[in-house]
């Protein structure tokens, strides 16, 4: 049986700049989207820069509603795993991990229970109460990774797949993160590395000029979209 | 699903309390003598408008120094909290950008972290009215009423701007000469009666007027604050607080889209 999460109809959504003195600028970030999203599905978006993904991702997310087409979505929790959300360069690890921890959906108590394990998967447990304006990128990266981590949502959004840290940190966060979408947990990720697209994900979607040129299994879609790419190299003359 | 809908609305209670609280400590944190610029802060203030309008000016009685400071104290509540609403949506535009909240969390944030230092200097206030001023009076009691009236006003008008400036950040600018007038306005360095009557009708358009001047009543006049203004200002505040929460719930998802 499959159970329809997310579904999504010729959706568009457009950016708009204001000016008195200018004319209005319109940039159609998403033209024509047409997708669906069962439970348990591991669905990987690829496209070349700019057509439109990490808007997806947004409107996924709940984060944005689009100006045209129709979003029918089951109630669930969708939340897109991003890194150092609302970070006080001045507040300690511990109370950064908190805020972060609510703005993820947790609840207090939740987080705080989960202190120390998050503390110490970031390896950063000797560190917990300096300000993090002190920490290098690497060490709040990998802070915000672990704080992440925790977060157990019905819909998982994946913007690159976020490996972080040095070279140990990002085995074991990309251990991490190939867990969940092994599990029978529902995931979305937009990746540009063929190879881990066609491990993880049992559906794809690619996107191009905000519009949905083809979705099914890795196989098929990977075949249109690069004798697409080789095709556009070729009228492009690059 | 009701269960559900209450147990969100209390997580993002519980979120503005730990971020008002979290943005105190960090701006503390900022400055060498950290939480004691919350009284030091109102206290140089203090001494600016005493040289200028006590000794320059030779305007003051006896209870000046009382009248400037319960004025300054009210003020700073209220002027605090809009000026860092107006661009709480966008400075936290990396924040809506990345997860979903819904956008009356950061004029909250900007009432109540200002809300909490209003507290403290509040009561330092009275601690002053009781030991140099004019003592302790039954019509302390007033006090909440006029706390909870403030409130109000602050949080309506926190929202207001919060909600409108993304769409038209120039209006910043009209948003903070409407804060500098009404401050002038506002009788914080002068009283009612030093107002001629035939213009005072004027001043009493301003909200900050009108509940400085019941403030003063209270701790300097022992008198009850007169309940008409405060009446027509709660119902004011509530009519544009509900135009103010139905822009920022109508937009809730549009704000992430503006392009900053």
């Amino acid at each position: 049986m499959t159970d329809e999460l997310i579904k999504l109809q010729n959706v568009g959504v457009c950016y708009r700049s204001q000016s008195f003195l200018k004319s209005n600028r319109e940039k159609w970030a998403l033209n024509d989207i047409d997708m669906t999203l069962n439970r348990g599905d591991t669905l990987g978006i690829i496209g070349r820069n700019g057509v439109g993904k990490s808007t997806l991702l947004k409107l996924l997310a709940d984060i944005i509603t689009p100006d045209r087409g129709v979003i029918e979505r089951k109630p669930c929790r969708s939340t897109l795993l991003s890194l150092r959300v609302g970070f006080l360069n001045h507040l300690n690890a511990r109370e950064n991990a908190i805020m972060a921890g609510m703005l993820l959906g947790l609840s207090r108590k939740e987080i705080e229970s989960r202190l120390d394990a998050i503390l110490e998967f970031a390896e950063l447990t000797d560190s917990a109460n300096v300000p993090i304006g002190t920490f290098s990128t690497g060490m709040s990266a990998r802070l915000g990774f672990s704080i992440a981590m925790q977060i157990d949502p019905d819909v998982l959004l994946l913007d690159e797949m976020l490996a972080v840290g040095d070279a140990s940190f990002k085995e074991k966060s990309s251990r991490a993160i190939r867990q969940r979408m092994k599990s029978d947990k529902t995931v979305v990720v937009v990746a540009h590395n063929e190879l881990v697209i066609r491990e993880l994900c049992n559906k794809v979607l690619w996107i191009e000029n905000g519009r949905t040129m083809a979705t099914g299994n890795a196989d098929e879609v990977f075949e249109q979209y690069k004798s697409y790419l080789a095709e556009r190299s070729v009228n492009t003359g690059i | 699903m009701r269960r559900c809908k209450y147990k969100v609305s209390t997580h993002y209670l519980e979120f503005i309390w730990y971020r008002s609280l979290a943005q105190l400590r960090s701006e503390s944190s900022r400055a060498y003598l950290g939480y004691l610029w919350w009284v030091l802060e109102p206290l140089l203030h203090l001494v600016v408008f005493y040289i200028v309008f006590a000794l320059v000016l030779n305007r003051g009685d006896k209870d000046y120094v009382q009248v400037l400071l319960t004025g300054l104290v009210v003020w700073k509540w209220i002027d605090a909290s809009v000026r860092s609403s107006m661009d709480s949506i966008s400075q936290n535009a990396a924040l809506i950008d990345k997860v979903y909240l819904p956008k009356i969390v950061f004029p909250s944030v900007s009432v109540l972290s200002n809300g909490i230092k209003f507290g403290l200097t509040m009561a330092l206030l009275l601690l002053y009215s009781y030991l140099f001023g004019k003592g302790i009076s039954l019509h302390w009691v007033a006090l909440p009423l006029l706390i909870f009236v403030q409130s109000l006003l602050v949080y309506s008008a926190a929202c207001l701007v919060a909600a409108v400036t993304p769409f038209l950040p120039d209006i910043k600018i009209i948003f903070d000469k409407v804060m500098t007038l009404a401050f002038f306005m506002s009788g914080i360095f002068y009283t009612a009666e030093s107002i001629p009557e035939s213009i005072r009708g004027y001043f009493l358009l301003n909200p900050a007027f009108s509940l400085i001047e019941c403030y003063r009543d209270v701790l300097i006049n022992h008198q009850w604050p007169s309940l008409m203004p405060l009446f027509y200002m709660s119902v004011f505040s509530a009519v544009i607080f509900v135009i103010a929460a139905a822009i920022l719930r109508r937009f809730d998802r549009v704000y992430p889209r503006l392009i900053y």
